[in-house]
């Protein structure tokens, strides 16, 4: 069986469901980022699959560019986020730290 | 069943496995890693697909930058914070619903694959209309973008990086009036010691590891905090 046929959308689907799993499962905010990187991937493989031999393949690949600048985006902001989110004793050091007073002689 | 076929097969499964070891790893660095070599995969099946361009795109921006971003935020929280994380309490959950998921999906997939061949729809409309398919070039994908109808569509998105590249700013940006636990241990041979209850603080004598000083006006204890010793110094708090 040709391999563009039925089995690459059954990659995307699979990479899709793979991104699912681990945006459901894991913990660990990175991960989940990971997860959501992987699902925009197997999305712009099913346009990329469909457009194969197309009219103008050139619009296929400037969706698919669009795609990735906006996961771009969101892999920027996402991490960003995460190092906003301090670990719980950490976050208690840095409220206390707030509320105290300051030590004069010191910025 | 051609060398195309095999070497796409050979490519899918690779990158369905690096999928897995994304999501099963417990390890964020090695969940990155894996994710890199699916990256890498999957622009080999661009290639196979006749996507020249998207492929190198793939690998320069997905493999290369995004997930060097990644990986340096992962360093930067630190490795030993983010390594061991457990799996969630929702695996149960997660699987059945990622289950569900790719089966409809699958299903959906097969049939778009078996009724139509990939683009045979496109091709066909092509012919009718007596155009010839257009191939993936640089100059038509740049032709698109940057003179075509999709140049509004292309600013709209520089607008958006810039706004995520702002807030990604904003959002990391420390309060530099506060300093931080280990500022100053790092620093004693350079900069003014630190006044520690109103007092310069003692010298650290060669050899010895330097204790990780309590940050400014953080002298009283804390809850979390168990060490006595840290407590002695409590004076001339302003």
């Amino acid at each position: 069986m040709s391999f563009f046929g039925p089995p690459v959308y059954v990659l995307a689907a699979a990479l899709f469901a793979l991104g699912v799993l681990g945006f459901t499962i894991r913990r660990n905010a990175i991960v989940v980022l990971l997860s959501v990187e992987l699902m925009l991937n197997a999305a712009n493989l099913t346009f990329l699959a469909s457009a194969r031999g197309g009219v103008n393949a050139n619009e296929a690949s400037s969706y698919a560019i669009f795609v990735i600048l906006v996961a771009a985006a969101e892999a920027a902001s996402g991490t960003g986020a995460r190092l906003r989110v301090l670990p719980p004793e950490e976050d208690d050091r840095a409220r206390r730290r707030e509320r105290a007073p300051r030590i004069a002689g010191i910025p | 069943m051609t060398f195309a076929d095999v070497l796409g097969y050979v490519l899918g499964g690779a990158a369905i496995a690096a999928s897995l070891g994304v999501v099963l790893r417990r390890d964020a660095v090695v969940a990155a890693m894996n994710l890199v070599l699916a990256f890498f995969c999957l622009s080999g099946v661009y290639l196979l697909l006749g996507f020249p361009f998207l492929a190198a795109i793939q690998v320069l921006v997905y493999a290369g930058a995004i997930m060097v971003l990644f990986l340096f935020v992962i360093m930067l929280l630190g490795v030993s914070t983010l390594a061991r994380t457990p799996l969630s309490a929702r695996t149960g959950i997660g699987a059945v619903v990622a289950l569900a998921v790719f089966v409809r999906l699958a299903i959906l997939g097969i049939e778009l694959g078996s009724e139509t061949a990939p683009g045979a729809v496109a091709a066909r409309l092509a012919a009718q209309r007596g155009i010839a398919p257009v191939r993936e070039s640089v100059a038509g994908v740049s032709q698109l973008l940057f003179d075509g109808p999709l140049v509004l569509a292309f600013e709209i998105t520089g607008v958006i990086l810039l706004a995520a590249m702002v807030g990604v700013v904003v959002l990391a940006r420390r309060d530099p009036r506060v300093a931080t636990p280990g500022d100053f241990a790092r620093q004693h041979a350079f900069d003014p010691r630190p006044l520690v209850g109103g007092q310069p603080a003692p010298a650290i004598p060669d050899g010895v590891p330097a204790e990780t000083p309590r940050a400014v006006g953080a002298n009283e204890p804390l809850a979390s905090d168990a060490n006595p010793k840290n407590t002695a110094v409590t004076g001339g708090v302003a």
